[in-house]
This record gives structure tokens, sequence and C-alpha cells, in this order.
């Protein structure tokens, strides 16, 4: 009997990936601790080890689906006995919450230890970071949260489509993209608009259009919106069409 | 067990390698697929185990469509590939790791096949084995899964001469009734004794498809003294001990399969061994 999803078959993946690759993560997350513990002793301004984390899960996305840029090692996995489908949710669970957790406690302990080095400097005023403050960060950024997931699952599609390259060629797609989307954007708005007014009350700029009037609180509201409904729908996206193409996928 | 129905396949729409290619192979065999080199071989075998997508036709294992990968399948095939993927880890590492995705992995076997490579002192990381020593674990790991179709593409490739030994001996040892074979290689001589059944492949068509049987009730190889004697032969190759030759066994005499011999006349003989085999 076929069955569609085994958890055993997942377990068994995920015993295989850590088995195979716990060096390597050991690897990366010393590499994340020391960079975020060099930052740590100005964790206020600290925003650069954000941005190296963020990056580094990007890469390290890209590289979900890597070992088809070696013919032998996809061979070798296409041929383990696991379904596309259990393939792709333990790819999936690998990116999205294994890593990030890895590098964000990597994060975490480097500046934690950066700030409690700087805190016996003379000049330091700022003290030993509170991690309850990094924790709060979370609901407060969901948004931005929700676009780094949108990129993420992008990373994991890239990664199984592109042979070589992952990383540079998503970064390539995604700007081109982003590009297009902006230029479709401004023509539709731009051809939808009587004329541009100050709106007197809020002091900004509102778009009188042919039947509507939208002032910056409700376009707000729809960029908002937008930006939520575009994350969700390119999250599914790249879920989706890694399932689809590592099922066409052949060595 | 592998039913290959109607296959047209090629790695660009322009160039056809496969063009309506049907296949049945059946348990209880150790088929040897020869070929010259680009002749297939290693394609057609991906196409078998759902590695490669045919433009058209039906790859069927075990009753289900190849290309679906269905791990009920992959659980009971293993691919020893020409070029091999060994993982960073240590040999005890990757049979933890690996044998679990196959139910009918045999420890005990894997040992005793390690022995017999004599590769019972394997210590350190097997990725940087040689190529032979890393063939050998993958071969031993192949057989103790007891799967029931097991392909090996150029599985003598960086052997030494004694592993070639040990690996024809073991194989021998290993058929089994339920079991299904597939060996391919372009040194048919690795091949001797060994299997029991032959796939020619050429230009992309299977233009042989026989059990050893067949090949020694319908033809003859021998040697023969007389220089002069050449009418009936099929194919002849001169030698130290004389002429060795293929003829068409009219009298039902006994003879040894010579597999590179055979593999020779029939690619220069096609359409008269073709026309034995169908009498």
């Amino acid at each position: 009997m076929i069955q569609t999803f085994s958890f055993n078959r997942v377990k068994l993946l995920f015993t295989k990936y850590f088995v195979e690759r716990w060096r390597s993560d050991l690897r990366d997350f010393a590499m994340v601790f020391a960079f975020c513990a060099v930052c740590g002793w100005n964790y206020g301004a600290a925003n650069i080890g954000v941005f190296f984390v963020i990056l580094f899960t990007l890469i390290a996305a890209s590289k979900t689906f890597s070992m088809f840029k070696n013919r032998a090692h996809g061979f070798d996995y296409l041929l383990v006995p696991v379904n596309t489908l259990e393939k792709t949710f333990t790819g999936i669970v690998l990116s999205h919450i294994y890593r990030i957790l890895l590098y964000f406690i990597a994060f975490v302990l480097g500046l934690e230890l950066g700030s409690f080095l700087y805190s016996f400097h003379p000049s330091n005023d700022t003290g030993i970071l509170n991690i309850g403050k990094v924790l709060a960060w979370i609901p407060t950024y969901w948004n931005y949260i929700l676009s780094f997931f949108a990129a993420l699952s992008l990373f994991v599609f890239a990664s199984v489509f592109f042979r070589k390259s992952a990383f540079g060629k998503t970064l390539l797609c995604y700007f081109g993209f982003a590009l297009i989307i902006v230029i479709v954007t401004v023509t539709i708005i731009t051809a939808m608009m009587k004329n541009i007014v100050m709106d007197p009350s809020i002091n900004a700029w509102a778009f009188t259009m042919q039947d509507y009037e939208f002032t910056f609180k409700n376009m707000t509201l729809l960029g908002k919106i937008s930006t939520v409904g575009s994350n969700i729908f390119i999250i599914l996206f790249g879920w989706v069409m890694s399932f689809l193409r590592l099922r066409e996928k052949e060595a | 067990m592998i039913n290959l129905r109607n296959i047209t396949f090629g790695y660009s729409k322009k160039r056809t390698l496969f063009q309506d290619l049907s296949l049945e192979l059946t348990p209880g065999h150790i088929y040897g697929l020869l070929g010259k080199n680009g002749a297939g071989k290693t394609s057609l075998l991906k196409i078998m185990s759902g590695l490669c997508f045919p433009q058209n036709g039906e790859p069927v294992i075990m009753g289900l469509r190849a290309e679906k990968r269905y791990p009920e399948v992959l659980s009971n095939l293993y691919f020893v590939p020409e070029e091999l993927y060994t993982p960073h880890l240590k040999l005890a590492e990757y049979v933890k790791v690996y044998a679990p995705f196959y139910p009918g992995f045999n420890h005990a076997q894997f040992e005793h096949y390690m022995n017999e490579f004599e590769m019972d002192n394997v210590d350190g990381y097997i990725d940087k084995l040689s190529h032979g020593q890393k063939k050998k674990i993958h071969i031993a790991f192949a057989l103790a899964t007891n799967a029931q179709v097991l392909i090996m593409d150029e599985p003598t490739n960086g052997l030494d001469i004694p592993s070639k030994t040990i690996f024809r001996r073991i194989m021998a040892s290993v058929a089994n009734e339920n079991q299904l074979i597939i060996i391919s290689t372009h040194q048919v001589r690795d091949l001797h004794s060994l299997i029991d059944a032959v796939i020619l492949l050429d230009n992309g068509e299977v233009i042989f498809n026989e059990t050893t049987d067949a090949i020694t009730d319908k033809l003859v190889f021998k040697i023969v003294d007389d220089p002069n004697d050449t009418m009936e032969n099929l194919y002849q190759e001169e030698s130290l001990r004389g002429k060795t030759v293929v003829c068409e066994n009219v009298n039902h005499e006994e003879s040894k399969l010579d597999i590179e011999l055979f593999f020779n006349a029939m690619m220069n003989n096609k359409h008269k061994m073709k026309e034995i085999f169908n009498r």
C-alpha cells in the first residue's frame, strides 16, 4: 500500500541530515556566534548582527537542496526511500525552523557574551544585554519576519531549481521581480490617479482616484494588506514550487 | 518486475537516445547489460529506477510507475552508480544512517561481505578511502539490503583483480529466485560465469535479450586449429592457441559461453545473429 506521508521516514531523513551535517552546522553556529560576540560590544546598535543572521539564514536556505550541485550526491538523495512530500517537508522544517533557531541562538548568545565582556570596560554604560528585550522584538517585527519567511521559501525553491550559484541567481531574480512589481504598480496608480492633493487633516499627500479617495491612512492599510497577502502568497508559492520541482528532478 | 513499454527518451528533443524501446525483466536472473560506450546503458538504468523520465512510454517497476519514486519501491531497489556519493562519515555512522531505509538490511551479511572484500578494518572517514574501497563498501551495502532489484552500473570499475574475483564469487552466491540483478558494463570479461541473461544495447535499441542457456543452445564457441575453416563462422578472433570462433550450433554441441566473443559477434553480424535466435 502506498503511504502518502510517514513520520517514520521523515524521522529517518532528519537522522540522516543530522548525522551527516552536524559538523558543518556546528561550524556555522560558531561562525555566527563569534561574529555576534564581536558585535556585542555595542548591542544597542547591533543591527549589523541581525543583518548577518538574516544573510546567513538565506545562504543556508539556498543550500537546503544543495546536493543537486553534485551529480553523485543528487543521485543518492533522489534514491533515498522517502517520497517527495516528505523530502520537501524536511527541507522546509530544516530551513524555516531549525536553521533560524540555530542562528538566532548563536546570535543571542554571541551578543550576550560580547555585551558581558564589554560591561567590564570603564566607559560602558549600557550594561549586559537583556535577552527578554531580544525576544520582545519578535512580535513587534512580525511583518518583517513574514517578509523574511517569504524570502526564505524562495531561497529554498531556488536551491532545488538552480544547479549552481543558487544564492546569487535568486538575489538577481528577486530584485528583477521586485523591479517589475514596482514598475507595474506605479504605472497602474499613475493611470488611475486624477490628481494629487495635499490632505490638510493629516498633512500628507492624498490621491484622488476615479471613484475612491485614497487618504494616507487607508493607503497605509492597503499597503499592509497587500504586503501580508503577497508574503503569504510567496511563502506558499516557494513551498509548492519546491515540492513540484523536486518531484520532477532527474539525475 | 521491470517492464519498460515503448520508451522514447533523449537528453534533448533533437537527439533521441531510445525510440519506442520495450524490455521486460523478470526476477531470478542476473542480467548483464552490455553495449558500447555511449550506447545508453546508464540512461536505461536511470529510467528503470525513476531517475530519468522518458518523453513517451511507461517505465514500470514492481507494478508501479518508476518516475514516481515511491518509497515502497525505492526501499526494495538499490542502485550502485558508477560515480559514487560517499558522505563524510565513519563506516558505522554510514550504516546507522542508511540501513534503516531498507527493511531487508542484514548487518551480519554486511559484515560478511566486508570481510570477503578484506575491508573488515576500515577506520576513519569513508570519503577519504580510495575509489575501489568505496566501491566495495557500496557493493557490500547493496547486497546486504536484500533489495528485490539490484542495479549495478560498471561495478567492477576501480576494483583490483583479486577484488573482481571476489565480486564474482559473492554475486554468484547471493542470487535467488526473488531477486532481479542488473549489471551494466563495457568490460564484458568481468561478467564471465556470473550472469545468466544478456541484454545488448546498440544505437538506442535492445538488439538482444536472452538467457545464457539460449545463447549456448544456439551458438557454439570453440577454438579451431585449421586456418582455412572459416565457412560457418559468425565471428572469429586470432589467438595464441589458434582461432577462437563463434558458429551456429547446428550439431547441438556443448560449449562455454565467451561473452566478449559473443558481444563482438553480435556487433559485427547483427542480422545473421538475430535470424538465428528468431528461428
